[in-house]
């Protein structure tokens, strides 16, 4: 009996906080059974953890996106004369926040848009091979990769998209375009492009296929001298090694001068960008990183990657951005090249990714890049759309591309790859004078 | 043991139930909190208190009126503000309050309803003020028109009425007008590119739409930016581009402050009075009780001007209709009730002065509670309507003012006449027809509804 007293008076402190609890999820168990009661105890400690971090923080001042945004949602919610969704609403209230920033890289991705950002980084998607751009409200295809169906379909760097399948796109964030672009391996999709100087709109049909990872391409521009030319595509994680490679394989022809093509290269891996840098910058400060809170940090080339000393030239365009610029600024700053061709798009921007509950995410601008001497690269536009600094890395020697040119292979009229050529003959040539007289 | 054992059991047992109790009271206590009490009201009045606290509870309290998504969402938005503020590069306070701003506009746009929208403090303040009867700018009541034509989505700021004596009035404005352009700017009422894209145009014409339209947003001026224009005071004259049914007109507007009086009133020969109701602000149902006792008791007829009354507070207009008509309630008001959706009376305690027949003008500028009293005179007093038209703006926004002075207005429900018809988007059709802008001197409209009064007048004495 003694046992049994012992064991039932234990009991009871456990039945009343059990009628406690049965008590406080009674209307969850009445709204949705005792699935959804069970859901609700869960995630109790969720909630208390956030009420107290709110508490917190609305302790340290009105906490104005959050409360705002929350009580105008419980109006919607309670009065609103239709009925809401608020999973919209939240989701509308999220870009409109962001948009107040007047950052375009830093952006909310619903969790079909930021599924379709993991599969563009990973590289195994099913399109046509292009990167497009977002440029004054237009879609502009920024480079179609070497070999993939939009190259060989004659898609060409500059086209502006028009329609897709024969219907307008005008108005259209690019992130909607590539969706409308991708789809199932072996299909077709017809695009309408507008190409600088035909007055005409062309139709260009294009099958989709599996698209690789673009990469670095070689070219001897002058036998005698030995002139040789890499173009990078973009700075994905086997630049650097194919570079290398490259450049080999041009050392074999008898290479003395180099070009490095960064034209229509839209950037990718900051650590990919330091270390192709380090292949010409033995000693020195490739980019400044400034963090929030002013501080900045230096990136130092690695020691010991460098190849041989050639002479070097940068070409660049107004479509080189973010790590070309990074690449092209610590080679002007260090004095190890000269650029040429137009200022750059003007990217100095770094982004994080931040995956959010529901399978969204947010990118968020965390940094800046600053060449070694500085300079504040990003491009800076006002609430209306104004530019207010054009930013963007001027070149040495400014060379405008000829409107003749049809295609990044058209050499004839490539005037910017002429003055190259023509730059390294002279720094090749003018030491013998020299030594002549 | 077994008749020791429920006298050990029952306290615990008691407990148990309190305990239970408990938990439920608590529960309704942290449910209850942010639920806003719905005022299916007052458009532009009911005036909430606020409490920044009671909306964060919710987050404590899963339930019917926050539903664990709720929460989640909550979570959500509070994650990416708190990864900005933390994580970006340019981010300052300062930009906290822009954020928000820009949080709620964008989620109140994407509502669809141009009713539904976010009032900046200084917004807020001159729609308060508007409705206490000050007017800044060209002094007219403007409203946004949204239109569905060929798949294109078209807003267009149109004029509801120019008030008495106000600069709108003064250059001419009428009611329906729609104003495209101020001082030469277009104000945006629709997607050009939409319209583009639409227009089935092709090759080099495609392009060259497509630039023009960029250019035209570019030089455009959003429905905001109109709206602000035409309720600054400080503004100097403008010319607006107005069109009036097919017709284009250019119109110069001086903008200034007014201030309208809501009921003025005469006595007209043949003891047939005269009232005019401008508009229902605050001051209105005072100052018709002065007009009511100014015209006496021993009117032979009652003309009731509601021309060019662009509405305003539901309140207001229920009292009004007290003294005027013998009713237990004004209109109904069907508001969302969860899912479903409910009507309920607007009652009103009548206690009618005016025991004469009655004629109510009505006019397209006749909008809103003025359309709901025009129609409960007719069906509840017998009043004939004369005139053309009404407006048809039948949704009854509420106006919910935030803590730093900012403001939201949302349409909480839509009006319908106590015998469930619905106005809105089509208006009012009078009884009796007749032109209600003065020609030569003489107000048509007015002449008629003597005339109908004083031949009711012989037909009852027949």
């Amino acid at each position: 009996m003694q046992r049994k007293r012992f064991s039932f008076s234990g009991f009871i402190p456990l039945l009343v906080t059990f009628a406690f609890l049965a008590g406080f999820f009674y209307p969850d168990m009445k709204a949705g059974g005792v699935r959804r009661a069970l859901y609700a105890a869960q995630t109790v400690p969720q909630r208390v953890s956030l009420a107290l971090q709110i508490e917190q923080d609305t302790q340290q001042g009105y906490l104005w996106p959050v409360g705002l945004y929350w009580d105008v949602l419980s109006h919607l919610r309670n009065q609103y004369y239709q009925p809401v969704n608020e999973k919209q609403l939240t989701y509308a209230a999220i870009r409109g926040m962001l948009a107040a920033l007047h950052d375009p890289y830093t952006r909310f991705m619903d969790p079909t848009e930021y599924r379709s950002m993991q599969e563009d980084t990973r590289g195994d998607f099913f399109g046509i091979g292009a990167q497009l751009q977002e440029k004054d409200g237009q879609v502009i295809i920024y480079r179609p990769i070497e070999g993939s169906p939009a190259d060989k379909a004659g898609v060409k760097a500059g086209d502006v998209i028009v329609e897709v399948d024969r219907k307008p796109i005008t108005g259209m964030r690019v992130d909607d375009v590539v969706k409308k672009i991708r789809g199932p391996r072996g299909t077709k999709v017809e695009l309408t492009i507008r190409r600088k100087g035909q007055a005409k709109l062309l139709h260009i049909t294009i099958v989709r296929d599996l698209i690789t990872s673009p990469v670095a391409y070689a070219y001897m521009e002058d036998e005698k001298l030995g002139i040789g030319r890499v173009r990078l595509e973009q700075f994905n994680e086997k630049c650097d090694q194919l570079l290398v490679q490259k450049v080999r394989e041009l050392e074999a022809k008898g290479l003395r001068a180099l070009i490095l093509d960064l034209r229509y290269n839209p950037g990718g891996l900051l650590n990919v960008a330091v270390d192709v840098a380090s292949r010409f910058i033995d000693n020195g400060v490739v980019v400044l990183i400034q963090e929030k809170n002013g501080q900045v940090t230096k990136l130092f080339a690695e020691r010991g990657r460098a190849l041989k000393p050639y002479p070097l030239v940068v070409l660049v365009n107004e479509w080189s951005a973010s790590a070309s610029e990074i690449v092209a600024g610590a080679i002007r700053d260090n004095k190890r090249g000269v650029i040429i061709g137009e200022t750059t798009f003007g990217k100095g921007l770094v982004q994080t990714i931040f995956q959010l509950q529901d399978n969204s995410a947010v990118a968020i601008t965390t940094a800046k890049y600053l060449t070694p001497s500085g300079y504040d690269l990003n491009r800076k536009v006002d609430p209306d759309g104004k530019e207010i600094k054009r930013g963007g890395i001027q070149p040495d020697i400014v060379v405008k591309q000829s409107e003749e040119m049809t295609d990044i292979d058209d050499r004839a009229h490539d005037v910017q790859l002429q003055k190259a050529v023509e730059y390294l003959r002279e720094k090749l040539t003018a030491p013998r004078v020299a030594s002549s007289q | 043991m077994n008749t020791y054992a429920p006298r050990r059991i029952l306290p615990w047992f008691v407990m148990a139930i309190i305990a239970f109790g408990t938990g439920w009271w608590l529960r309704q206590q942290l449910a209850a909190l942010p639920v806003a009490t719905a005022n299916p009201g007052a458009r532009v009045t009911s005036l909430q208190e606020y409490s920044p606290k009671q909306s964060y509870t919710m987050a404590l309290a899963p339930g019917d009126s926050a539903s664990p998504v709720s929460m989640d969402l909550m979570q959500l938005f509070y994650s990416v503000f708190k990864y900005v503020e933390k994580q970006h590069v340019d981010y300052t306070p300062e930009q906290a309050k822009p954020m928000a701003y820009g949080a709620v506009r964008a989620m109140l746009q994407s509502l669809n309803d141009p009713n539904t929208r976010f009032l900046e403090p200084e917004e807020a303040r001159l729609l308060q003020e508007a409705g206490k009867g000050t007017y800044y700018g060209i002094g007219a009541a403007l409203t946004v028109v949204r239109k569905v034509s060929q798949d294109v989505e078209r807003r267009e700021l149109t004029v509801i009425a120019p008030l008495p004596n106000s600069p709108a009035e003064k250059a001419g404005l009428q009611p329906g007008d729609v104003i495209t352009e101020i001082d030469g700017r277009w104000v945006i009422a629709y997607d050009p590119f939409r319209q583009v894209q639409r227009s089935g145009v092709r090759g080099s014409e495609l392009v060259k739409a497509l630039e023009d339209a960029r250019k035209r947003v570019m030089a455009g001026l959003d429905l905001r930016k109109a709206l602000n224009a035409l309720t600054n005071k400080d503004q100097a004259p403008m010319t607006l581009t107005v069109r009036r049914g097919n017709a284009t007109l250019k119109v110069k507007v001086t903008p200034g402050v007014l201030t309208v009086e809501p009921v003025t009133y005469r006595l007209m020969p043949g003891g047939v009075g005269y009232l005019r109701i401008a508009q229902f602000n605050t001051q209105t149902p005072d100052s018709l009780k002065r007009a009511l006792a100014g015209l006496g008791n021993n009117l032979r007829g009652l003309v009731i001007d509601l021309r060019n009354n662009p509405g305003g507070s539901l309140e207001a207009a229920a009292q009004a209709a007290a003294m005027l008509v013998k009713s237990p309630a004004l209109a109904l008001v069907e508001t969302r009730n969860g899912e479903s959706k409910r009507r309920q009376p607007v009652n009103i305690s009548a206690n009618p002065r005016v025991k004469a027949p009655m004629v109510v003008l009505v006019n397209h500028g006749t909008a809103n509670v003025a359309e709901v009293l025009a129609v409960a005179l007719r069906d509840k007093a017998e009043a004939k309507l004369v005139g053309e038209r009404t407006f048809g703006d039948g949704l009854v926004q509420t106006f919910i003012p935030l803590p730093d002075g900012s403001a939201v207005t949302i349409t909480t429900g839509k009006f319908f006449t106590l015998s469930g018809g619905d106005f809105h988007g089509k208006g009012v059709y009078p009884t009796v027809a007749a032109p209600t802008v003065p020609k030569q001197g003489h107000d048509l409209a007015l002449e008629k509804a003597v005339s109908l009064l004083s031949q009711q007048r012989t037909t009852t004495r027949a």
